[in-house]
């Protein structure tokens, strides 16, 4: 099991690798640089004690059929 | 010939009077694409011939008693992520496959062309709806018809600058995290996102799958609501679109007994423009002067939302895009490149927790629309920005993203009408939003009328490009 690193730039390196999403490593670090904010804002997700027990907004229907549009 | 008509409503009401023909109008719209579209760039492709015999059909209709109603003859640009028969959909990239949608209508262009809208071509965009202006690729940066050094806001650029530069009178628009809001503001506009499921999405290349909005784009809020009553109905194509009936409504003779929550907390950072307090203060007196009660009220969850509405659009974007940005990635632009990769920077369960926060939310907006009606604030806090900052690369542009104030919207779903509401300490355009409960657009659009009625921001337009961007009246 890989060992958990606090470095942004690799974490993103290899969430990126896992994708299988090319990006140089120019990108990498514009998206590196970001990383522990977006980590913290989606973390702050879990946080309101009033989400722990809801329901997510989207809904999966056992009837379901494709009708093309045109 | 006398001075056209500016709005679509006002171009309905004179061809059934005889002032004009759809012809005129058409020739009228092609003329002006012609003078100012190869510095614009509203347009990725136009189809005059078929917009000159949708006319010719048109004026031979109405002279044979046969009336589609408001939109019959009138000239209409459609968004480029939006199917349309006539041309290829790119959604602004060379990345779309050419056989997508091809020779064939999306359920809302079917519409427009049911209803006799005379559809003069594709509109431009942000690569996908997503991306951001880019000169090295092969399609126009779309500018602002009130200062072209200034981008007219996306990812709806196209259209909005369209209808202000006189191109067409309405047309199709997106939104996902504010794609036909921001256009809307920063060029003077009027702009619609209806509620989630209240237009079929289907045919439109997806962006946000929870997300996607298709809305009108226009002069006025009466003119947005013409089109809404064409766009919106249920599609056996959308399982999202549901029956929910729309008629467009009159406008009110006051807003008495309307209870308005005004909404600041955010929307006003310290380097929003000068003149924003002023103007949303001004559109806030109006709204009191014509009866309305106004309280101070804070968005619920508007940070999560916000997170919500990127981490969303992100996860989904990536689903639909995995297999060609493995493969060509090279081909996307840098920006969108970006977007799409922090989709591969959270986990499905953080996706999944994105849904439950959203449902929490949902849950405590509606519980605020029950104190009051409709939500009163900024679309943005600044005015369009300079394109050059975009096309250097410049990271500074994403400072811009703490001055849009759209994305909350998007993430509940809610909707949402954005109205000129002034100008900038640079007289650029500014905006204020009216946001309501589901399926509520009557309502909002009562109100869009009505201040519309005791002001006339939204029959501004720029000077003609290359006269300098003066303000007219």
């Amino acid at each position: 099991m890989p060992e958990p690193t606090a470095d942004p730039n690799t974490e993103v390196r290899m969430l990126l690798a896992a994708a299988g999403l090319p990006a140089s490593d120019d990108e990498v670090a514009a998206l590196a640089a970001h990383y522990p904010a977006l980590r913290e804002a989606t973390d702050a997700l879990y946080a309101p004690p009033e989400v722990r027990y809801a329901d997510p907004a989207l809904r999966f229907r056992a009837e379901a059929e494709i009708v093309d549009w045109a | 010939m006398t001075e056209l008509p500016l709005t679509l409503t006002e171009a309905a009401a004179s061809l059934r009077a005889g002032l004009v023909t759809s012809r005129e109008l058409t020739e009228q719209a092609i003329a002006t694409a012609a003078r100012v579209d190869p510095v614009l760039g509203c347009y990725l492709h136009r189809f005059d011939s078929a917009a000159r015999s949708a006319a010719a059909k048109a004026d031979d209709e109405l002279a044979a008693g046969v009336d589609r109603g408001p939109l019959h003859g009138i000239p209409f640009g459609v968004k480029d992520i939006l199917a349309m028969a006539e041309g290829p959909t790119t959604a602004q990239s060379d990345v779309l496959d050419p056989a997508w949608g091809a020779g064939r209508d999306a359920p809302v262009v079917a519409r427009l062309k049911a209803a006799g809208a005379v559809l003069t071509g594709k509109t431009s965009t942000m690569e996908f709806a997503i991306g951001m202006p880019d000169e090295s690729k092969s399609f126009p940066v779309p500018r602002n018809p009130w200062d072209p050094a200034t981008w007219p806001g996306g990812s709806s650029s196209g259209t909005g600058a369209g209808v202000a530069a006189g191109l067409f009178y309405a047309g199709l628009g997106t939104d996902t995290g504010g794609s036909i809001r921001i256009p809307a503001a920063f060029c003077g506009i009027t702009g619609l996102m209806p509620t989630f499921g209240r237009v079929p999405k289907s045919g439109c290349v997806p962006l946000g799958y929870s997300l996607d909005h298709i809305g009108p784009m226009a002069r006025s809020a009466e003119d947005c609501a013409a089109v809404l009553a064409v766009l919106a109905g249920p599609h056996a194509s959308d399982p999202d679109c549901v029956d929910a009936p729309f008629t467009a409504p009159s406008c009110p003779d006051d807003l008495a007994g309307l209870r308005v929550g005004v909404v600041r907390d955010g929307h006003f950072p310290p380097d929003s423009d000068p003149a924003l307090l002023d103007a949303f203060d001004d559109m806030a007196t109006e709204l009191a002067d014509a009866g309305a009660t106004l309280t101070p009220v804070t968005l619920p969850y508007r940070a999560e939302m916000l997170t919500a509405n990127m981490l969303t659009l992100a996860c989904e974007a990536l689903a639909y895009h995995r297999t060609d940005a493995r493969a060509r990635w090279a081909d996307y632009y840098p920006a969108t490149r970006a977007m799409l990769a922090r989709g591969a920077l959270v986990s499905g369960a953080d996706y999944v927790q994105a849904q439950r926060m959203r449902r929490v939310a949902q849950d405590a907006l509606r519980r605020t629309l029950t104190d009051v009606d409709v939500l009163l604030c900024p679309t943005t806090s600044v005015a369009a920005p300079r394109l050059d900052a975009f096309l250097s690369g410049d990271s500074s542009i994403m400072t811009l993203l703490g001055h849009i104030h759209t994305g909350y919207w998007d993430s509940v779903g809610n909707p949402v009408l954005a109205l000129p509401m002034g100008f900038s300490s640079a007289g650029l355009p500014l905006s204020v939003q009216l946001a309501g409960r589901p399926f509520d657009e009557a309502g909002l659009l009562r109100v869009g009328q009505l201040l519309q009625r005791r002001t006339d921001w939204h029959l501004r337009r720029p000077a003609p490009v290359g006269a300098g961007a003066e303000v007219a009246a």
